[in-house]
């Protein structure tokens, strides 16, 4: 802290001596911005009828020197209309630039929160306005990006509304368990996480730090791919960079207060394609009747198994002795209209020197969940503030707290749509046991610990579902702190300073309350914990830019800059009651029956600092190169014996091309209102994680051992097995890019064309080791994995006239992520990413194919002689279960890849007169996923792809079952006994199973032994329920009204506008099997590619209003 | 300017930085020993797939729910998780003990004869257990590439290992019979079988030995033999169920509601019947009753499930058939049950009897007793001895029928013990009369003709919860079978005869495997013997002792 002090004070010096410098002349200095109240970059400022005088910095401002009796200033930038400003006795002059096209002057949001005209850009950036985003009314601002910009892949979180989603630009440039691009709000670094569940999928996800951003406050979002991110952000932005740029107050009479109100309805619309023709049974008829006459549902098997008798609705006596209609549930019934209310309000002001924004939002999410709650408060102020003719400040502040309340479960046997896909019949009566489960006379569930039921339909894993769902209660709050200052100094005409801090806390307190499922609602279920993580980090940077015309065709700006980012240290807590509580349903630590259980961390506090050149020379604002070289000291290079290369250097060159400037006299290329040519070529460096270098190196504290007597043991051992690497170096990147932007007849009609190819190679990973050696694992810098694609954005405007316009984008983004070497030196060509099924199905960066490549051992086994005219088949044990790969000694085999082979969306924006309607489809091509809920449900002919078989009118065929009787279920597999097959003497090896039939050696399987061989967990093969996942997602229709000005104008109003809007409404394709939701995938790490239930298909309506007062 | 305050920025700050606050540098070497009790004991995965889906139907130890499928002899899909555990953790953390030893000042070492001495049993214990179906594996070399030692350790064969193994055994029990001039660390509290008692150790390894020569018998029945008089020379042997080597835990150790679940698995019916022909005392510990309890035959009857008159059956140790073809066929409506309507709360009549619930998973219906995990008890001892008597090995310190009777009394205590420290439900201690009536009872009593195979019988009862060891008792002496007293069925599918799996499906090595030179080299010396079967994933091929 001393030394950061220092440094302040140091830097604070430096300004000090050059405001003594800056009083000795007559200068004007001021603020260009564009209309949205946003400094503009490259303005030349003159002085009318003489020479540029300078050019305004990349936050706008200027400082000139003039005659001292005045005169007046010419603003000129290319496409803008010329401003003029007198200058008179005034020392500050801030301007207001109005566009003349809307095609030439686009300035983004690039670098360090400055902004850049996209002609001098040498690589592919989006924008996304902050509106749009809003607009969608998300809770998870991801989310709202979905199918906007090329390049980009979401996908959506399947915990409920506070969940993460999986945002990967330019494919995975990494092994790592988290790939997700660095998030940047007004200077602020972010790096989400990657959250969900472990490959059960049980767990809940309360998402990552992005669901403490808040869209209504953004101004406009950036999307910064590749090396042009890395360039500037460094290594943080090796997986792309979100820059997002707040609202800040504008320049206005008197207090500007805005108003919106937006109200979402979330709808469970739909389930995948449960079937509901057959209930409760193992055999498709009724076995006996009771006294009445009511035919008896199966007790064994009824309450499970869906491959009974016909559900036709007539009164049955069911397995819980009850007379009730026989008929499928309805799994939406246990969902809800969830509502999500979200307020805002904001005041702002400004003068010529000083702009101020303050806004309260508060969103109050419940899910379709019961018991599930998402809330939100965030308050901004944003200020800005000329310090007299040189200085300006802008400061902003923002604190967020959220509170999530019970996540679902996404998988695993707690998860609704799981379990009742799981074991559970289509006849299951929901709506009575959601209200049936808990024991009412002993406390607990009916079928808990201690209370025993005969009533299969109560028993423990069913009740469970509802244990968790109503019972039990998970809160996790969080408060947010972000912070940034920005001082800038403008120094001389030319030279501007900005020193910026920043500051970052995020404390999560978790709390879990679960009430004992066992009598007397007590148990060892009954628990209660505290968890609570701090963790917070400051920022601080310094960057002298120079911007400088050189003659009248050249302009270069040149930018020095360093940098320090510093943890300060977090800890992590838990504390909990052990072996239950002693008193029922009191909820805290000293109501434990054994002693409490504690565990606690330091998450340890990375640094990194930076020092770095960049910047661009533009000729005739045609041509410009540009250029960056940075280095970093990153302290997770060292080791904490000293050692350690922490340094490394790393640059970046780029030419960007206006040639149509050139052709813009020639009248033959009229059609052509803009063209530009761009390649750059950049690299990235990167230091590892945290305390990798101590990898396996020492101990640690794993929990107590519990004795007989109940008394504890501290168990101590090694940290890990793996072996540690004594000599890691840096990530290196190289990414290569080209691309173009065309536009023809006058705008109407674009193209912006990208091609890039981007390696990794160095990485440090750990890697699995010969276990025979004793170790797990190893630490290794590892080979090459490579992305290369094609990013294309088409925009036009078929319709531009006075009253309507349309115009609709075309995004198409087609990614190849491809595993080059891994440690071919070892030998070693696999790396595990995730799992799923427990450990049965995993993603594999294999070398020479895709990134996340599915890998099973419990593929079908296939005949893989070439010569056979059996060649390809899959294979039968004796009894007509599928042989599994792994058992039939042919091992794992791959299935595919879980990496989409496109993305593609298109947008459609209509405008009539004060109505704007607009329309998103978006489109994910190829890619595999894993389905637990497809492959259980399957097994319990829960899905209405097992209906094949049941009857003759699916496909069943007819034979006489082992008691002799005649039935039409039969179904026979496909495929052939597998080597050394005998049934009844005679060897079958190599025989359809059809022909087994026809010989009497075989009968057809029951569809039910069909099924249960097929997808069980202990015969299962899970290739049948790894699918491809592919989808074409009507995203987002929404419809807006400008209220005309002479309304607005009658109620006291500037400005009104109500829309409306469906998001998520429809797939109109859908690929995966029994309509997976192809949404639901458990986790966002990289790797994960499985569901195990998730939640329905929702659909969200919104209702909005905007008010500006 | 300012930079240069950033560049001069010393590198201890940034060391610092990432210097794990957590790590501890050094431990206790005791601490590692505890860990390796819970390292062999804890693994569920091995209990739901190794044990009761694999070993102990091919046992006939049990039977699935709806009786054992055609596919019994064939599914071998996740057995053999015992390699996993050995390789990297166990033998890690033994090396690691021995490493942490190293570490310290040579006058400090002298302290830790005997703990380094003891920590090589367990080691060799688990090194055997996963030879013992897997047959060469990596021992000398294996475990040492975190300090230097190779990362790509050979293999060495069964014959060696056993040879390894026994050396190394014989040298313990001397140096543990050493006094020391230093004073030993104990292991205290970390020693979760013998808490830290050397001498419990000196005995556990002799028997160790015993165990390893006996499954050398099929293959060099001399060397056998020397082992066997060289360890009976030996004064220190198990005395009582005190000296058992036994693991004891927790109920919390393993749970009724995890992988642990031993609830759907029923009682095998040829045990049941030997035993109830017996009387023999632990079937109340191994078997739950069924649910045909007169009162509740008496509401069937009244709501008409069976005609009235129907008399009860007060026998309710009902077990299954465990053929396929018989549990399939003629058997079947034996797994049917029978469901009393409207009756509260819910009956459904169950014929045949389960798995006593509590001796494996002592939470289940909310239980909190002591799960009892035996290696090798004094009874396992007692009926090596006889046998070894029977067999003539060595005729010293007790005849065949005193080792034999000490082995059934040993057997019946022990099970009385674990019940009773499982709290089972329904536990009724064994009284003396009926341990006498028991030995007295047809099949039992000591009949010298007969010796071996009744040795093999109670041998097998007594391996109750130890599936590898009554696997092993079946491959070495083929018993039991159908034409023992105890009469195992034929597992038959299909008409035909099954032979029974008797290793593990070895995996092929994948040639990206760093490794792959010496697993390679390893299968291929075990097949150049012809009964190590069709190829590395035959499990009905042989391990080397398993000589045919």
């Amino acid at each position: 802290m001393k030394k950061t002090m220092r440094l302040m004070l140091l830097m604070l010096l430096c300004m000090g001596s050059m405001y003594a410098f800056g009083q000795s002349k007559r200068t004007v200095s001021g603020t260009v911005k564009d209309s949205t109240g946003n400094g503009l970059p490259g303005v030349s400022v003159a002085l009318k009828g003489g020479k540029t005088l300078s050019v305004s910095d990349p936050q706008g401002n200027f400082k000139v020197s003039v005659p001292v009796d005045g005169g007046t200033l010419v603003f000129t930038s290319i496409g803008y209309n010329t401003q003029e400003a007198e200058i008179g006795s005034k020392e500050f002059i801030s301007i207001s630039m109005l566009s003349s096209s809307s095609t030439l002057n686009e300035v983004v949001v690039t670098g360090f929160g400055a902004r850049a005209s996209t002609r001098k850009l040498t690589y592919s950036v989006a924008q996304v306005k902050g509106d749009e985003v809003a607009r969608a009314g998300t809770t998870n601002i991801v989310n709202s990006l979905q199918g906007k910009v090329a390049g980009v892949m979401i996908n959506q979180g399947a915990g409920g509304p506070s969940s993460s989603s999986r945002i990967r630009i330019r494919g995975n440039a990494s092994f790592s368990g988290n790939t997700m691009p660095l998030f940047v709000v007004d200077g602020v670094l972010i790096q989400p996480n990657a959250s969900g569940a472990d490959s059960w999928g049980d767990g809940r996800d309360f998402g990552n730090a992005l669901k403490n951003l808040n869209p209504d406050d953004y101004e406009s979002i950036t999307v910064l791919k590749g090396s042009a991110a890395s360039a500037i952000y460094g290594s943080q932005g090796l997986n792309g960079v979100i820059l997002i740029t707040t609202k800040k107050g504008r320049q206005r009479k008197g207090l500007g207060v805005v108003v919106s109100q937006q109200t979402n309805i979330d709808k469970a619309y739909k389930l995948p394609d449960f079937q509901n023709e057959y209930g409760g049974g193992y055999d498709p008829f009724f076995k006996s009747q009771d006294a009445q006459g009511y035919d008896i549902v199966d007790p064994d098997n009824g309450p499970y198994y869906s491959f009974g008798p016909k559900l036709d609705g007539h009164m049955v006596h069911d397995a819980d002795g009850r007379i009730v209609p026989y008929k499928a549930n309805n799994l939406l019934d246990l969902f809800r209209t969830g509502h999500t209310y979200n307020t805002s309000v904001a005041l702002e002001g400004g003068s010529d020197r000083t702009t101020f924004r303050f806004s309260y939002s508060n969103l109050n999410n419940n899910s379709v969940m019961e018991n599930n709650y998402f809330k939100r408060n965030t308050f901004t102020l944003r200020a800005t503030q000329k310090l007299g003719s040189f200085i300006t400040v802008d400061a902003n502040a923002t604190y967020v707290n959220s509170n999530t309340l019970n996540p679902i479960l996404q998988g695993g046997n707690s998860n609704p749509l799981f379990r009742f896909a799981y074991s559970n019949s289509r006849n299951y009566d929901i709506d009575y046991y959601k209200n049936h489960y808990i024991d009412s006379v002993n406390g607990g569930s009916i079928g808990g610990n201690g209370n025993p039921t005969g009533n299969p339909y109560t028993r423990n894993s069913m009740t469970s579902v509802f244990w968790n769902y109503y019972q039990n209660k998970t809160y996790q709050k969080e408060e947010n702190l972000r912070s940034g200052i920005d001082v800038t100094a403008t120094i001389t005409p030319w030279l501007s300073l900005l020193v910026r801090g920043n500051y970052n806390n995020l404390t999560t307190t978790q709390t879990t309350q679960n009430r004992g499922q066992s009598k007397g609602y007590l148990g060892s279920s009954a628990s209660y914990s505290q968890a609570l993580t701090t963790n917070s980090y400051y920022r601080l940077q310094a960057l002298l830019t120079g911007t400088k015309q050189i003659g009248n065709n050249l302009d270069l700006n040149l930018t020095f800059g360093g940098e320090t980012q510093r943890g300060l240290g977090g800890k992590s807590n838990t504390v909990g009651t052990a072996n239950g509580l002693k008193i029922a349903d009191i909820f805290t630590l000293s109501n434990s029956v054994d002693p409490l259980t504690s565990s606690g961390y330091t998450t340890g506090n990375e640094r990194l600092d930076a020092l770095y050149l960049y910047g661009d020379i533009s000729w005739k604002d045609m041509l410009t190169l540009s250029f960056s070289g940075r280095n970093d000291w990153s302290s997770t290079l060292t080791y904490p014996n000293g050692s350690g290369k922490y340094t490394y250097f790393y640059p970046s060159v780029g030419a960007a091309w206006t040639f149509s400037e050139m052709l813009k006299e020639n009248k033959s290329f009229g059609f052509l209102s803009y063209g530009k040519l761009r390649a750059s070529l950049g690299y990235t460096g990167k230091g590892t994680n945290i305390f990798t270098t101590s990898t396996g190196l020492g101990y640690s504290l794993n929990g107590n051992y519990t004795n007989v007597d109940g008394s504890l043991i501290p168990r101590y051992g090694l940290s890990s097995l793996v072996l540690g690497n004594q000599n890691l170096k840096n990530l290196l990147a190289r990414e290569f890019e080209v691309g173009t932007e065309l536009k023809f007849l006058n705008g109407r009609l674009g193209i912006d064309f990208t091609w890039y190819k981007k390696n990794t190679t160095n990485e440090v990973i750990q890697l699995s080791a010969t276990p025979e050696s004793g170790l797990s694992g190893r630490i290794i810098n590892s080979g090459n994995l490579q992305n290369q694609g094609i990013e294309v954005l088409l925009t036009g405007t078929p319709v531009r006239s006075k009253n309507f316009q349309w115009n609709t984008t075309f995004n198409f983004t087609r990614n190849r992520n491809k595993v080059i070497d891994i440690d071919a030196k070892d030998g070693i060509n696999t790396y595990s990413l995730d799992l799923a099924f427990g450990a049965d199905v995993s993603s594999v960066a294999a070398v020479g194919k895709q990134f996340g490549t599915i890998t099973t051992g419990y593929a079908y086994a296939r005949e893989t002689d070439k010569s056979s005219k059996n060649f390809g088949q899959k294979l039968l044990k004796q009894n007509g279960t599928y042989w599994r790969s792994g058992d039939y000694g042919q091992g794992s085999q791959d299935l595919g890849s879980m990496m989409e082979n496109f993305l593609l969306s298109n947008t459609n924006d209509f405008s009539y007169k004060n109505f704007n309607l607009f329309v998103q489809v978006d489109a994910k091509v190829g890619g595999m996923m894993a389905s637990a809920t497809h492959q259980y449900g399957s097994e319990y002919g829960s899905f209405k792809s097992t209906l094949y078989g049941r009857d003759a009118a699916h496909g069943g065929v007819q034979f006489v079952d082992e008691n002799g009787v005649t039935r039409n279920d039969g179904v026979i597999p496909e495929g052939v006994f597998g080597a050394n097959t005998v049934i009844n003497g005679t060897d079958v090896s190599g025989m359809t199973y059809a022909d087994a039939v026809a010989k009497g050696l075989s009968k057809p399987m029951k569809a039910a032994d069909y099924y249960e061989g097929i997808a069980s967990w202990g015969t299962g093969i899970r290739e049948y329920s790894v699918f491809e996942n592919s989808w074409v997602s009507l995203r987002e229709v929404s419809l807006g009204y400008n209220i005309p000005k002479k309304f607005t104008d009658k109620i006291k109003f500037q400005s009104l506008r109500v829309s409306l809007v469906a998001r998520n409404f429809l797939y109109l394709y859908n690929s995966a099997k029994d309509n997976i939701n192809p949404e639901s995938i458990f986790a966002s790490r990289p790797g994960a590619f499985a569901e195990y239930g998730g939640l329905p298909f929702i659909r969200t309506y919104g209702f909005m209003i905007n008010a500006g007062l | 300017m300012s930079f240069a305050a950033l560049e001069g920025c010393k590198k201890e700050d940034f060391v610092k930085s990432n210097t794990n606050p957590e790590t501890l540098y050094t431990i206790d070497p005791e601490n590692e020993f505890l860990n390796v009790a819970t390292q062999i004991h804890g693994q569920d995965f091995e209990a739901y797939y190794d044990y009761y889906r694999r070993i102990m139907p091919w046992m006939q130890m049990n039977t699935a729910q709806a009786g054992n499928s055609k596919t019994l002899v064939t599914d071998v899909g996740n057995f053999n998780s015992r390699y996993g555990i050995l390789f990297p953790t166990l033998g890690a953390q033994v090396a690691d003990l021995n490493h942490l030893i190293d570490l310290m000042p040579e006058a400090q070492q002298a302290g830790y004869v005997y703990m380094r001495a003891i920590a090589d049993i367990p080691k060799i214990y688990y090194s055997f257990y996963v030879s013992d179906i897997n047959g060469s594996i990596p021992f000398t070399e294996a475990f040492l590439a975190r300090y230097g030692g190779t990362t790509t350790p050979k293999y060495e064969t069964q014959q060696e290992l056993f040879g390894l193994f026994d050396t190394r055994l014989k040298e313990i029990v001397t140096t543990l019979k050493t006094s020391q001039t230093a004073t030993q660390v104990s292991l205290g509290s970390h020693d979760l079988y013998f808490g830290g008692e050397v001498s419990n150790w000196i005995k556990a390894a002799n028997a160790l030995r015993l165990r390893i020569a006996l499954r050398l018998t099929k293959r060099d029945e001399t060397t056998a033999k020397t082992i066997i008089t060289d360890v009976l020379s030996d004064a220190n042997q198990m005395a009582s169920n005190a000296d058992g080597w036994v693991f004891r835990a927790r109920y919390s150790f393993a749970t009724n509601g995890s992988n642990w679940d031993i609830t759907t698995f029923r009682a095998p019916r040829p045990t049941v019947d030997f035993m109830i022909k017996n009387a023999d005392p632990r079937i109340r510990n191994f078997y739950e009753k069924n649910n045909y309890t007169q009162a509740n035959l008496e509401t069937a009857i009244a709501k008409g499930v069976y005609p009235a008159g129907t008399k009860w059956n007060s026998q309710q140790y009902v077990g299954a058939t465990t053929s396929p073809d018989s549990a399939l066929g003629k058997y079947k409506n034996w797994f049917a049950t029978k469901t009393v309507p409207d009756v509260t709360p819910a009956l459904v009549l169950d014929t045949i009897s389960y798995l006593k619930r509590r001796m494996w998973t002592p939470d289940y219906n909310s239980g909190t007793g002591t799960n009892t995990m035996p290696v090798i008890t004094y009874a396992d001892y007692c009926f090596m001895r006889a046998e070894i008597a029977a067999r003539g090995y060595s005729t010293s310190g007790g005849s065949a029928e005193q080792w034999y009777n000490a082995g059934i009394e040993a057997s019946i205590a022990f099970f009385d013990d674990a019940a009773k420290k499982a709290v089972t439900e329904d536990y009724t201690a064994v009284t003396a009369d009926e341990v006498t009536a028991y030995k007295n009872s047809a099949d039992v009593k000591f009949n010298a003709s007969k010796a071996l195979e009744q040795i093999a019988v109670q041998s097998f009862l007594n391996f109750y919860k130890q599936p590898n060891e009554a696997w092993a008792l079946y491959k070495r002496t083929g018993m039991p079978n159908s034409s023992t007293a105890l009469a195992n069925e034929n597992i038959v599918i299909d008409g035909a005869v099954k032979a029974i799996p008797r290793r593990a499906a070895l995996s092929l090595p994948a040639t990206t495997d760093p490794n792959y030179a010496n697993k390679q080299a390893a299968l291929d010396a075990m097949a150049a013997d012809a009964d190590f079967g069709s190829g590395p994933t035959d499990l009905f091929g042989r391990v080397w002792w398993d000589k045919k």
